[in-house]
């Protein structure tokens, strides 16, 4: 009988050990990420990806367009000082209902000459399928890219 | 019955809703008001050069609208459409040339970029798409002014064991061609000049044009590939231009000797040499003459 008690008591001891984390695990989540958003951005390439982590090989949360509007957000995280890059290159953002990041050199702060506005009926006549836009925006991601310096 | 006239009409209402909504309110002020009807008054009130102005102004409106209309059955020009047919054609050929894939970072970008500088290639961009297949070896593809696009194969690169100035070298060769404009004449059909920088509204989209060059992108890169005189002009340039770099003409002799001993030894390259004829070849290009005494 005792040592049923004292069953008891350890499991009442355990248990509110694992709440007390739970409730320290939820503060400390809700103190780690302050976001703010600090402007607007435009996807500047025919297509693009939202992915769910600061990597080119991350799972993409949608396929963006070019002229797709994006706020860009600044995160802070605790007593840090706020940050928009993530793993030097990326911003996290929002487009429509979906938060991920994008790479910072896709975006534009004007909104850009898209090629799909110039010549919207003449891309209309290609028929692109949703799998070839996914495929246009994973070549934006996976091209290695540079510009030559000013001369 | 009394339904189906419900919704026409309903689908009629909306129509219309649509097609003001675009108008500007001079334009609905105009279709509103019929200014010739009351002449009259317009003349006592001293209102008759406002009308005017009014007019005039609605009828500028209506040209611009017609104009922007015109202009969204637009075909690119030249220097803006091949950019999109190159990223058209490997959009359409991701499962074959398997581009999709998880690499490292070999800094090909840094070493073709200092090439192209010391060359004296500034303020160009420099996209280039590695392929995790061997059937597309190396190549350069047509692209808008001022920008450069590069597919190359990793499977490739490893078995040859290229270093990264060999492949900035390569792929200079791949850039020199494609400033030649082989590539680009040999996917333009006939008819091709005529249709891009046109407009097409009110006519048939010339889909057969832009299907035969996507058609000879296909040929070119895994069937036709370049012809021996190409291949000899493209040679003589670079030999011609690494002159002035013993280095980089080192650099490139020894890269073509690496291929020709691969397409010579490996199978699975064996077809190199349709597409690019022939590295051997290229190697007794580049030799120096020997003096006849």
């Amino acid at each position: 009988m005792s040592r049923m008690g004292n069953y008891s008591i350890q499991m009442e001891s355990v248990m509110r050990k694992i709440l007390l984390v739970v409730i320290l695990f939820i503060s400390v989540a809700d103190a780690k990420m302050v976001k703010k958003v600090e402007r607007v951005m435009y996807y500047k390439y025919m297509f693009g990806h939202l992915h769910q982590n600061p990597s080119k090989y991350s799972t993409s949360l949608t396929t963006i367009s070019c002229g797709h509007p994006l706020k860009v957000y600044s995160v802070k995280s605790g007593d840090e000082q706020p940050r928009v890059l993530f793993n030097k290159e990326w911003n996290f953002v929002k487009a429509g209902p979906y938060e991920g990041y994008i790479r910072d050199e896709q975006l534009s702060s004007k909104k850009p000459d898209c090629f799909q506005d110039k010549y919207p009926k003449f891309v209309d006549q290609f028929e692109m399928e949703i799998s070839d836009m996914y495929n246009w925006g994973r070549l934006y991601d996976l091209y290695l890219y540079k510009r030559t310096r000013v001369r | 019955m009394k339904s189906c006239l419900l919704i026409l009409s309903l689908l009629v209402s909306i129509n219309v809703q649509a097609q003001d909504k675009e108008k500007t309110i001079e334009e609905k002020e105009g279709e509103l008001v019929d200014f010739k009807s009351i002449q009259e008054v317009l003349k006592e009130d001293q209102l008759t050069e406002e009308v005017h102005k009014k007019v005039s102004r609605i009828q500028t409106i209506k040209k611009e609208r017609k104009k922007a209309d015109l202009e969204r059955y637009n075909i690119p020009n030249k220097n803006e459409i091949w950019s999109f047919l190159s990223e058209l054609w490997l959009v359409k050929s991701a499962s074959v040339l398997k581009w999709d894939f998880q690499k490292p970072d070999y800094g090909i970008e840094d070493s073709l970029k200092s090439l192209m500088e010391e060359m004296g290639y500034y303020e160009v961009d420099l996209k280039i798409i590695l392929v995790n297949t061997p059937v597309l070896t190396h190549m350069a593809l047509p692209s808008n002014k001022g920008e450069y696009i590069f597919v190359l194969s990793v499977p490739f690169i490893r078995t040859l064991d290229l270093s990264k100035l060999e492949i900035a070298v390569l792929l200079y060769e791949d850039f020199t061609r494609i400033k030649k404009g082989y590539f680009q004449n040999f996917v333009s059909p006939a008819s091709f000049g005529s249709v891009i920088g046109s407009n097409f509204k009110g006519k048939p989209f010339p889909d057969q044009v832009f299907k035969s060059v996507l058609k000879k992108y296909d040929d070119l890169v895994f069937d036709r590939g370049f012809t021996f005189q190409q291949q000899f002009e493209t040679t003589k340039e670079l030999n011609r231009l690494f002159k002035a770099n013993m280095k980089l003409w080192t650099v490139y002799y020894n890269m073509l000797k690496k291929i020709d001993d691969l397409v010579k030894t490996n199978l699975l390259y064996s077809g190199y040499t349709k597409i690019f004829p022939s590295p051997e070849l290229q190697l007794n290009w580049l030799k120096p003459k020997k003096e006849v005494l």
